[in-house]
């Protein structure tokens, strides 16, 4: 279940939401759980054990961990029981096909792949790092260990964050948990509603639309019986432009929905932290990844980057460090070699910048900006590089060596407004206009009841295109 | 807004006001509007609520419970029409689109199917079929002659939003051509012959057929091919009518769309739609006229012509000779003018149609074998093929 389906917005939520409110304080939990269980079990049952598996594992380990307070042996002998079952799942289910393949054409093997695992559970890469950050804050002494099963569950289940981040930390919502009387308020709801509806514009008005370009040149995955230009027919301007598209459809995308995420957590009284912070302006890679999927690089930086040293033991182990922590960035994006080239990519990038391009690119003013973009937005074709219908030599082929072919005019014309528009939306302009809005009642209510009013309409008009985080 | 005082009440709230009733608006409105059985705009039956049975305590019957309810949440949401139709003007007023919903808006309200390109399925299909009129015609030298309609893009190419990547559609109608000749059959080229009437009224607006024009300048070239004197237009009460929104519209449903106007001439000619069990003529048919008139009240107007796209029919003319045609539904217009020049007119559409054409052709001896086909089918049709196989 998609938050941009009518089966969502015109009956799960409207569902869970009025049950939540509805129930005693101390049913509340409870009623998150079973209504986050059905959400995740919607459109593929069999699953259900993973998560039943997953939740269990965490929860006895935490409280071990937190019994045996005296035995260091017991505690880091649970802490690893809690670490091999949340990544093994996630590897077994990920990875697992993806290195016997490898393997295979590699070394010559000929395993065979593991059957029935071609379509992830819902949200695996997403769940599992929220119990790994509980079992180690918990074997940290950093959190207190959650005694009540429902809680717990609640807490790794919530369906606002789980199948698209951001990804939340246990000791982020643990106090709200455990209130249960006023957990939340009208004020925070309203608000809550508010980025919600920013998120959903985002996501169907924003990322579907100008994504339609991008599928315009190299097809839809999923429905063979739409015409498309090709990537072999097309004009290097008109790659460019659809890599362009693309790049704005992945943080439209993302981005909207972790608004609704946040939205949603803040209409049952959580507050979730922010995820992106407008990363297209940045002026430098290394600002680019504070600004981009913020709770992924945080949890990497908290559980990866700062174990292993940081910066604190010197400048060559610091770029190993981020080597090892930019390895696994795109190896949690996909299993597969385009992914793991990104991460690649990216240590290139910011370990230049660490090593000397930092200072310069503080003096600049305008071309860190066009710098960042340019090598975010080549860096987006490598993350796309292995989609159906894109072939990675090709791409960058016509991205970078000039052809003739299909004219992006077309495309302009047609995507032009809806272009201009994205590019204001990637910019705090779009704060600032919605700031000199939410002054006046009257323009606050019609603003958000505009993009309600539209959102459904395109929710309604088109078929949904499924949200694009979903493999990863 | 967490500087503000933290007041309580509703009324406060604006926007929580606002969305809570829209929320539980559509909410109480699904629960209580009565779901539709088929929508006529999007020509297709609706999904209906799945009923709960001991089916869903299995994991599979669970999960089909989960997608028919998803559907149904889809299919049945109040307001449908109205959601859409609010899209489209955002796209299009808005937003400056120059399509919606996989159409193309041109100049002059015209519409056209937004073909970039082949897809993967046609890519076998065409040659396919290509290879099938190719048989067909070796197999009854003379007597088969091919016609394929061009999309309304070909013939008015400066209607159609300027530098769209459209399909250029002359390429694969050469390759027809020549393996129609090549096995000694003969092909009417179309495009020319109806461009030149251009400024006349033969593609409908805002559906993917030609007009009762269109198609009469397509007969034209047959008879100019066949030595045959025209249906005389003017000698036949020409029937208008309007507000036809086609198949284009009810994907585009854009807010300016100019209705078309749909012509037909009044003629008593019976039809016989056979009821099809096998190869060859079959026994039982009912007889009805060449048009269906309850059609013409609907929102489907076109499909008034020849009641349809049935597997086999006959038509009695005022001509001599019979003659087969085997088409799509381009030809359901232009079937009505071959009643003057044939005494007997069978129509064949081969996706109800489920068997090869010989037993047919050996039975009833016809002088003449049409195929008649709208390029876009031709490229798609995965039936064709039946033209070519013998039996």
């Amino acid at each position: 279940m998609i938050f941009s389906s009518i089966i969502f917005l015109f009956h799960f939520l409207p569902f869970t939401l009025a049950a939540y409110y509805i129930a005693p304080p101390r049913a509340k939990n409870t009623v998150l759980f079973i209504c986050s269980l059905v959400f995740y079990c919607w459109g593929e049952v069999r699953f259900f054990p993973v998560m039943l598996a997953l939740i269990l594992i965490n929860y006895l380990c935490g409280l071990a961990i937190a019994h045996f307070d005296g035995r260091p042996g017991l505690r880091r002998l649970f802490l690893a029981l809690a670490l091999v079952g949340s990544l093994g799942m996630l590897f077994y289910f990920k990875y697992a096909n993806f290195v016997l393949e490898s393997a295979n054409a590699l070394l010559g093997t000929s395993f065979a792949p593991i059957e029935g695992i071609s379509v992830l559970p819902l949200g695996i890469s997403f769940y599992t790092f929220q119990t790994l950050s509980y079992t180690i804050d918990v074997y940290r002494r950093d959190v207190a260990s959650e005694k009540n099963i429902v809680d717990f569950g609640a807490y790794v289940v919530m369906f606002p964050q789980l199948i698209a981040g951001p990804i939340v930390k246990y000791r982020d919502v643990a106090a709200q948990l455990h209130v249960y009387k006023h957990r939340y308020n009208l004020a925070q709801i309203e608000e809550g509603v508010t980025i919600f509806t920013f998120g959903l514009a985002k996501k169907v008005l924003l990322a579907d639309a100008v994504g339609a370009l991008w599928t315009d040149i190299i097809g839809v995955a999923d429905d063979a019986s739409i015409t498309f230009v090709g990537l072999a027919n097309a004009s290097s301007g008109l790659v460019w432009l659809g890599i362009l598209a693309y790049s704005f459809q992945l943080y439209f995308d993302f981005s909207g929905y972790s608004l609704m995420a946040i939205g949603m957590g803040k209409m049952m009284g959580f507050e979730f932290p922010q995820n992106f912070n407008y990363p297209y302006i940045s002026a430098s890679i290394t600002e680019f990844w504070r600004r981009w999927h913020m709770t992924l690089s945080s949890w990497f930086r908290e559980y990866v980057y700062i174990p292993l040293g940081g910066n604190r033991k010197g400048l060559k182990r610091q770029i190993l460090n981020l080597f090892i922590v930019e390895l696994l960035t795109g190896i949690w994006h996909g299993a597969n070699w385009n992914f793991i080239c990104w991460g690649l990519y990216y240590f290139v990038l910011l370990a230049a910048e660490k090593l000397f391009l930092l200072k310069y690119l503080q003096k600049g003013k305008v071309w860190p900006h066009l710098y960042t973009l340019f090598f975010v937005v080549v860096g987006w074709a490598m993350f796309v590089g292995n989609d159906p219908g894109v072939q990675f030599g090709l791409l960058f082929q016509k991205l970078f060596t000039p052809s003739a072919g299909v004219s992006a005019a077309y495309f302009l014309r047609n995507y032009g407004v809806l272009l201009a528009v994205s590019f204001v939306c990637c910019t705090p302009l779009i704060e600032r206009l919605w700031d000199l809005l939410r002054r006046r009642t009257w323009s606050r209510v019609l603003t958000v009841g505009a993009l309600l009013a539209v959102s459904t309409a395109y929710v309604v008009g088109s078929t949904n295109s499924p949200f694009l985080y979903f493999n990863f | 807004m967490q500087q503000r005082k933290r007041k309580s009440g509703l009324i406060h709230y604006p926007v929580l006001m606002l969305a809570g009733v829209f929320f539980a608006g559509m909410f109480l409105l699904d629960c209580f509007t009565p779901d539709r059985a088929v929508s006529e705009l999007e020509n297709k039956t609706l999904t209906q609520r799945p009923p709960v049975t001991a089916q869903i305590l299995t994991p599979a019957g669970l999960n089909s419970f989960f997608n028919n309810y998803t559907q149904y949440a889809k299919d049945q949401v109040p307001g449908r029409d109205a959601w859409i139709s609010l899209q489209s003007f955002v796209e299009t007023a808005l937003l400056q689109k120059t399509q919606s919903g996989g159409v193309l808006l041109g100049a002059a309200g015209q519409m056209f199917d937004r073909t970039y390109g082949l897809v993967s399925s046609e890519e076998r299909t065409l040659p396919r079929n290509i290879a099938a009129v190719g048989a067909l015609a070796a197999r009854y030298p003379g007597r088969v002659y091919v016609m394929v309609a061009p999309a309304a893009s070909a013939v008015y190419p400066e209607r159609v939003p300027a530098a769209a990547p459209l399909l250029e559609e002359q390429v694969y109608l050469d390759q027809i051509e020549a393996a129609v000749e090549a096995n000694g059959g003969v092909y009417l080229p179309l495009r020319q012959a109806l461009a030149e009437h251009k400024d006349e009224y033969i593609y409908y607006r805002t559906d993917h057929h030609w007009t009762t024009l269109g198609a009469y300048y397509a007969y034209s070239e047959l008879c100019g091919a066949l030595g045959l004197a025209p249906f005389d237009l003017a000698a036949h009460t020409a029937v208008e009518v309007p507000d036809f929104y086609g198949t284009f519209y009810s994907r585009a449903r854009t807010w300016n769309a100019q209705p078309d106007t749909l012509t037909y001439y009044e003629l008593d000619n019976p039809l016989t739609i056979y009821t099809v069990t096998g190869p060859g003529m079959p026994a039982e048919g009912e007889t009805v006229g060449l048009y269906d008139l309850a059609k013409l009240d609907v929102y489907d107007k076109y499909a008034a012509f020849l009641h349809g796209n049935n597997g086999l029919s006959r038509i009695e003319g005022e001509g001599e000779g019979r003659i087969l045609v085997v088409k799509d539904s381009y030809a359901n217009s232009l079937v009505p003018f071959l009643t003057a020049n044939y005494a007997q007119i069978d129509v064949v559409d081969l996706r109800n149609y489920n068997y090869g054409l010989d037993a047919l052709i050996a039975e009833n001896g016809y002088e003449q074998i049409l195929v008649l086909y709208s390029f876009d089918s031709f490229k798609s049709d995965p039936y064709l093929y039946r033209a070519g196989i013998e039996g």
